[in-house]
Parts: C-alpha cells; sequence; structure tokens
C-alpha cells in the first residue's frame, strides 16, 4: 500500500517506491521500524564515504528518533569535502539546532540514542559507548525510528552503501534488532533503497542500490 | 562540465566563490567563508525586536564592525541555506566568546525548548567567534525525517577559524531565535 503525505512516500511493501523527487532541497531514503508503540531508543552502525569526485558537496548518514508530537532528535555522520564529522540536531516545534558536531574518526560508528539512564528523563547520544550530549527533551518515549541516506544535492553520486546493525529498545527492555522491515520513506529519483535484511538498509542516490 | 556546489561548514577562495555563485545558487546557496573586507561597514540589526529571555541592558557599541562585516561577506551564500525569494537581511552581528555564545544558546532553549548538554563551545569559553542572524525566506539544506519542516524565516550562523556553519533555525517565527547581544546576557 502506498501513502503519500506531502511528499513523503512510504510503504508497506518491500520494493522500493518510485514516486517523487527530492529536488530541490531534501534527498532522502530511509528505513524506517515503527511498529512497536510505546517507546524507543535506537542504535546503528555505518559508515561510507563520498565519492571523491563529489568533493565539495555534503550528504549524511543520520538516525533520527521521532517523538509523538513530531519533535525529534537525530545523529549521524556528515560527509563533506572528504571529510567527515559526527553530528547531531535537536529539533523542537519551533526551533532546529545543531547541539554537537566533532571530527570523526575513519571507520565504522555506532550511533545510539537513548533515555539518560541516571535520571530516565532526556535523551542522550553515544558514538561508539562514549557519551557525547544530552538531547534535552522531556518526552518519554519515541513514535518512530529512521535511518539511512539524506543530501540536498540531487546531482550527487553516492554509491550504495548499508545502515546495519539497526536496533531499538523500549522502556528499560535490552536493545533487539530491528524487526519486520516496517516501513522505509525514499525520494526517487535520485534515491534508490532497499531492506537488504531487517536490521540492514541499503541506500544510494544516482547510483544503482543492487 | 559539473558544477560542484557546497552547503555547510567550508572554506571557499573568495574567487572560486564568485565564479561558482552563479550556478550553485540555482541548485542551493553554499557555506562559503571569503576573506573579511577590508571596509568596515558600521553594525546595525536590521530590525528591532523584543528577546525572548531577559538580558542585560545592552552596550552602545556592542557589536563590533568586524563582524558585521564578515556576517555580510555570507549574505549572498548562507551556509546550507537556500533563498527562496528576494533577498537575505543582516540582522544582528556580534564577536562574542565561545562563552557568551553558550549562554545565548541556554537563554534560547530555556524558551523554546530543545537544545543540548554540555553546550558546545563550553570546553572552550574564550574561543572567539562571530555569530550572524539573518531573515529572509529559506529552506534550510538540513538532514531529518522525511517530510520535515524546511521553511525558515531566520537562521543562525556562527563563524568559527573562518569557518561559517549554520547553527540554529527559526521553524516559523523568528522572535525564538533572538538578536540580542549575547555579550549582555548575565552568564
Amino acid at each position: 500500500m502506498l501513502i503519500s503525505l506531502a511528499g513523503l512516500v512510504r510503504t508497506s511493501d518491500v520494493d522500493p517506491v518510485r514516486a517523487v523527487s527530492c529536488a530541490p532541497s531534501h534527498c532522502y531514503s530511509h528505513g524506517i521500524e515503527n511498529s512497536v508503540a510505546n517507546g524507543y531508543a535506537g542504535t546503528k552502525n555505518t559508515h561510507w564515504v563520498l565519492d571523491v569526485n563529489n568533493s565539495g558537496s555534503v550528504a549524511w548518514a543520520p538516525m533520527w528518533l521521532v517523538f509523538p508530537d513530531g519533535h525529534w532528535v537525530e545523529v549521524g555522520t556528515r560527509y563533506e569535502n572528504g571529510l567527515e564529522r559526527h553530528y547531531s540536531w535537536n529539533c523542537s516545534a519551533v526551533q532546529c539546532d545543531y547541539i554537537w558536531n566533532a571530527v570523526a574518526s575513519l571507520g565504522n560508528h555506532v550511533y545510539r540514542i537513548g533515555r539518560n539512564t541516571s535520571d530516565n528523563s532526556d535523551w542522550d547520544i553515544y558514538v561508539d559507548g562514549d557519551f557525547k550530549v544530552t538531547a534535552l527533551n522531556n518526552w518519554t518515549y519515541g513514535d518512530w525510528l529512521g535511518a539511512g541516506y539524506d543530501s540536498t544535492n540531487p546531482n550527487l553520486h553516492v554509491d550504495a552503501f548499508a545502515t546495519y546493525d539497526l536496533k531499538y529498545k523500549t522502556g528499560n527492555g535490552s536493545f533487539q534488532d530491528w524487526a519486520g522491515k516496517d516501513d522505509f520513506a525514499l525520494a526517487d529519483p535520485p534515491n534508490c533503497g532497499f531492506w537488504n535484511s531487517a536490521t540492514s538498509w541499503w541506500a544510494a542516490e544516482n547510483e544503482p542500490c543492487v | 562540465m559539473r558544477v560542484i556546489c557546497r552547503t555547510g561548514a567550508v572554506a571557499v577562495l573568495f574567487a572560486f566563490a564568485a565564479a561558482s555563485l552563479g550556478a550553485c545558487s540555482a541548485l542551493y546557496a553554499g557555506a562559503t567563508t571569503a576573506p573579511l573586507p577590508t571596509t568596515a561597514t558600521p553594525t546595525a540589526a536590521a530590525d528591532v525586536e523584543v528577546p525572548t529571555f531577559a538580558s542585560e541592558p545592552s552596550s552602545a557599541d556592542s557589536s563590533t564592525a568586524a563582524a558585521t562585516a564578515a556576517c555580510s561577506a555570507l549574505l549572498d551564500n548562507i551556509p546550507s541555506v537556500q533563498l527562496n525569494s528576494g533577498k537575505a537581511t543582516l540582522a544582528a552581528s556580534y564577536e562574542v566568546t565561545g562563552a557568551q555564545l553558550d549562554t545565548y544558546f541556554a537563554r534560547m532553549h530555556e524558551t523554546n525548548g530543545g537544545g543540548g548538554s554540555p553546550l558546545p563551545w563550553e570546553d572552550k569559553p574564550n574561543k572567539q567567534l562571530t555569530m550572524c542572524i539573518f531573515d529572509g525566506d529559506f529552506t534550510t539544506l538540513t538532514p531529518g525525517p522525511p517530510g520535515h519542516d524546511t521553511s525558515s524565516p531566520r537562521v543562525l550562523v556562527v563563524i568559527e577559524d573562518g569557518l561559517a556553519d549554520l547553527w540554529s533555525i527559526a521553524l516559523e517565527d523568528r522572535s525564538v531565535i533572538p538578536t540580542t547581544d549575547p555579550a549582555t546576557l548575565r552568564q
């Protein structure tokens, strides 16, 4: 079943939907975990590098947690001009901010958004197990998780890469694998994407996904 | 010929920026930090508004000509922002320290929600930074959930070590990013 919401195309089918373009400002290919109600935290593992021919462009490998009222927290890797940086956005209803921006080392990184374990109130950002920043949101649970690829340039050429080891947790439980290939969002053209497994979302821009 | 455009925090030679701007602006406005103009211009906020958080009385000369020059140089190429119509205007520009900017963000988030901790410049309170606030009919070129709001009437850019980067976006109401001079806020 295809659902189109103001440029957003999501489907419960496994096959990618080809319906919208990302021009001019938001290209994306995201896997989505949304089948578990009442609480999410998330982790993902990813590593990729922009083609050197795209030096000067910027793209992101994000993961975000969306709260029931639409507020969201995002963490991931930003690729620009051959450099990688960790970043995190925090968006309230009225404002969006970088809350963290740091040089990233080459290699795979595990990003995690989770509840603060000391007071169980705020949401914390971890990279490779290390605490980085607290997102000062007071919502008790997230509504859904997304992860994959973003850019703002429909002319980028980015080879297919995987966002993998996708996990979630609810409440005080332990992290579990994403399951069910719940949903995805795709701007196509120029993006493609597919579930390689229930815990691995592949994405690309102006390049084949398979 | 492929035209390379960019967003985010970058440094570009002024000549390259000027040569590329026409083609790139068709896609988006990228981040550009140009060498500062040698001719300083008076600093003045483009509009006056009541801050959304209490501030100390502003000093008469709290924003410097250098800040205005640095921020004005970005007017046609604001980082990670695309101008939809009209022109961007410089609403405020200040030279600040890391501690002052952290205080500014902390007060802003007390009012608006959001934010994070530790604050971005907490470990370098004496760092010299330039804060620029731009008004315009913007689309922000930033990542997020599909369908997220990318329209903005006001953005805040920080220049650090010659690199300009978009740090804060007002989603609907520009007053959520006050033009208050961070130096006037009690830390």
